[in-house]
């Protein structure tokens, strides 16, 4: 079997480097979130002007608190599902709390996507080997995105959305070396992207899920260019 | 070789680049794995970010706008039949800030008494509670429109003695059903934020919007001069500019305004991003933004005012009376602004409330101040005419979005 994402020795700088990142953008986020609870209203703004600033407070620290925790998890031997749930652990409240603290977040937020991102760079090692399948995960993960937002429409965009996301889930699983493959990814952006096109995201979305597609393709028939020709993500998760 | 043939000769610049950087540097990445690191890195932020842009899709319904059901009402009004359904009408009434501030109570279904709820108040922004009488009697015009379709004849008492609370009494009777255009366009009219197209409305569409039988004690006048426009306009800036300003003003304002489709749905009143009159992409663009601040608001409204709402006005209707002051001529006010702003929904024309002066004639009266904004709106209209609320038309150039409300069930005593 092939493991696309191999455990990673955390022993490595750039990891500890993301790891003090996280805690230290961690730590902030708990003391943006004190600062609204306690100061919420007489500073507003600096804090969003918001009108339930305790409750936000509270959100923005049990946000940090997660991150924190996965700061800290990121800086021991993980598999990849681990990884990438800390790296996913980090990136929501170091985006999502932008809109719970204000100002407060500026220094916070992005020392925890700082954080992912050092992350991120560091995994060179496991990129090399699982380039392919890696853009193909985040290609169903687009799927994901375009089902979620259609979820909550009208009947039509939901029927839409939920077929397009599955098409581009399916381009995902099934890769490059289907016939059908242009055909689901093109399904799974376009007519949702036609139909919601003054949300911009489904647009924004079928760029991505077009470009991507183009690059898995573009690997699929270069392999060695491409970094050594992984198998399908089908054939490696037998 | 010699030297200078050396120089001559073509070069073959894979073979010179593979004799001149046989190796990966030092580092241990060559140039390529830098370059697919930094790819994936990019593409893993920007799939990030498009999922959490989604997220914002789904959890402000920006996919879905006027959906839920906190706009059910707006739906479902028309077919139910009796005073339960006459009332499905009436909360489809104008209301200040959306606060509809209105309960029923309904008796052997033949009577259906209006009470006003105290607690559903802009506060400083009303101070008087002169917008939520008009309100209230906006829901009253809906309400007798819908009975006398419903094949039931109003007979509409307003402040009967009793109950302080209790603003009508309507006693019904059976009689033959009366539709009419005004009781079809009650699930149509929407308060109209965004800009009207510039075309003219003639005198006479504007005259053909106003009828005050059995409200004599409230008029309407039309501002179409340019000169008497522009400085209604500036006046209405100045105001806006004052309210924001006020920071209890603005904060009693802000407290009605529902940020994203949680408290839409919640509350299912106030107002929303919806009701703006934004254009369908700066719509759903500023739902995926993070909640929007009071002061953000502000300046919004503000900018709006300056750039939307007073430069594409065609006219401004204001509703006058002799004494604003008395709550009989509120209700009367507020049944005449229903009617003209359900005739004008029936005639194509838009229209929005804007009451940013006589707020703030509030605000100086009621904190003694030396008055400002009332001298100069005096000047407008005519000689002993005080302003109850004011409007502008014009004709649309998009369509209306509704607002929230509130189901029957939770507005029957």
């Amino acid at each position: 079997m092939i493991t696309p994402w191999p455990i990673v020795d955390p022993r490595h700088g750039r990891h500890r480097l993301a790891g003090r990142l996280g805690v230290t953008g961690a730590a902030a986020g708990v003391i943006a979130g004190l600062t609204q609870i306690s100061l919420g209203t007489r500073i507003p703004s600096w804090t969003g002007e918001k009108l339930a600033p305790v409750q936000l407070g509270l959100l923005t620290i049990a946000l940090s608190l997660l991150a924190g925790a996965a700061a800290i998890r990121q800086t021991r031997p993980a598999t990849p599902g681990v990884r990438a749930l800390c790296s996913l652990a980090l990136v929501v409240p170091g985006l999502l709390c932008f809109s719970t603290v204000g100002r407060l977040w500026y220094f916070p937020g992005p020392l925890l996507l700082a954080a992912v991102a050092v992350s991120l760079s560091n995994a060179r090692e496991t990129a090399a080997l699982a380039v392919r399948n890696y853009l193909r995960w985040l290609l169903g993960l687009l799927g994901v995105a375009e089902a979620l937002m259609a979820s909550s429409g009208p009947p039509l965009l939901l029927a839409v959305g939920t077929a397009g996301g599955g098409s581009l889930a399916a381009a995902a699983w099934r890769g490059p070396s289907q016939k059908l493959f242009p055909l689901l990814v093109l399904a799974g952006s376009v007519p949702f992207t036609a139909l919601a096109w003054t949300v911009v995201v489904p647009g924004v979305l079928a760029v991505l899920a077009v470009a991507m597609a183009i690059v898995v393709s573009h690997q699929a028939t270069h392999p060695a260019r491409a970094g050594g020709g992984q198998s399908s993500l089908t054939r490696a998760s037998r | 070789m010699h030297i200078q043939e050396a120089l001559n000769a073509p070069i073959n610049t894979s073979n010179a680049a593979a004799t001149a950087m046989p190796a990966p540097p030092v580092s241990g990445l060559s140039r390529r794995q830098v370059l697919k690191v930094a790819g994936l890195g990019a593409a893993s932020v920007a799939v990030a970010g498009t999922g959490a842009a989604s997220y914002r899709v789904f959890d402000t319904a920006a996919l879905n706008p006027g959906g839920g059901h906190a706009y059910d009402p707006w739906r479902y009004w028309h077919g139910d039949p009796g005073p339960l359904g006459a009332v499905g009408a009436a909360i489809l009434a104008a209301s200040p800030h959306n606060t509809q501030p209105w309960t029923f109570l309904i008796t052997d279904n033949d009577t259906v008494d209006v009470f006003v709820d105290p607690k559903r108040t802009i506060g400083s922004v009303d101070p008087y509670r002169r917008e939520q009488h008009v309100g209230l009697g906006c829901a009253v015009e809906n309400l007798t429109l819908a009975c006398q379709a419903r094949g039931l004849r109003p007979v509409v008492t307003l402040l009967p003695a009793g109950d302080a609370d209790r603003v009508a009494h309507v006693a019904l009777t059976q009689a033959p059903p009366q539709g009419s255009d005004l009781h079809d366009a009650i699930s149509s009219r929407h308060t109209d934020r965004g800009p009207y197209a510039n075309r003219r409305l003639s005198a006479a569409t504007l005259a053909d919007l106003v009828d005050t039988t059995d409200l004599q004690a409230v008029s309407l006048t039309w501002i179409t001069d340019p000169a008497a426009m522009r400085a209604l306009g500036q006046l209405l800036v100045d105001a806006a500019v004052a309210v924001v300003g006020d920071e209890q003003q603005s904060k009693d304002g802000f407290a009605w305004f529902r940020s994203d489709n949680d408290a839409v749905q919640k509350h299912r009143d106030g107002l929303s991003l919806d009701a703006q009159g934004l254009s369908p992409m700066v719509l759903a663009l500023g739902k995926l933004l993070p909640a929007s601040s009071r002061t953000a608001g502000d300046t919004f409204w503000l900018t709006q005012t300056r750039a939307v709402h007073t430069k594409t006005a065609a006219a401004y209707g204001v509703i006058t009376a002799v004494d604003p002051d008395d709550r009989l001529t509120q209700l009367l006010a507020g049944r005449l602004l229903q009617r003209t702003h359900l005739t004008a929904t029936a005639r194509g024309v838009a229209l929005q409330h804007m009451n940013q002066v006589t707020e703030r004639i509030d605000a100086e009266r009621i904190a003694a101040a030396e008055p400002t904004f009332g001298p100069r709106f005096d000047r407008l209209l005519p000689t002993g005419a005080r302003p109850v609320v004011t409007f502008r038309v014009g004709w649309p150039s998009r369509a209306a979005r509704p607002s929230p409300r509130r189901a029957v069930q939770d507005v029957l005593r």
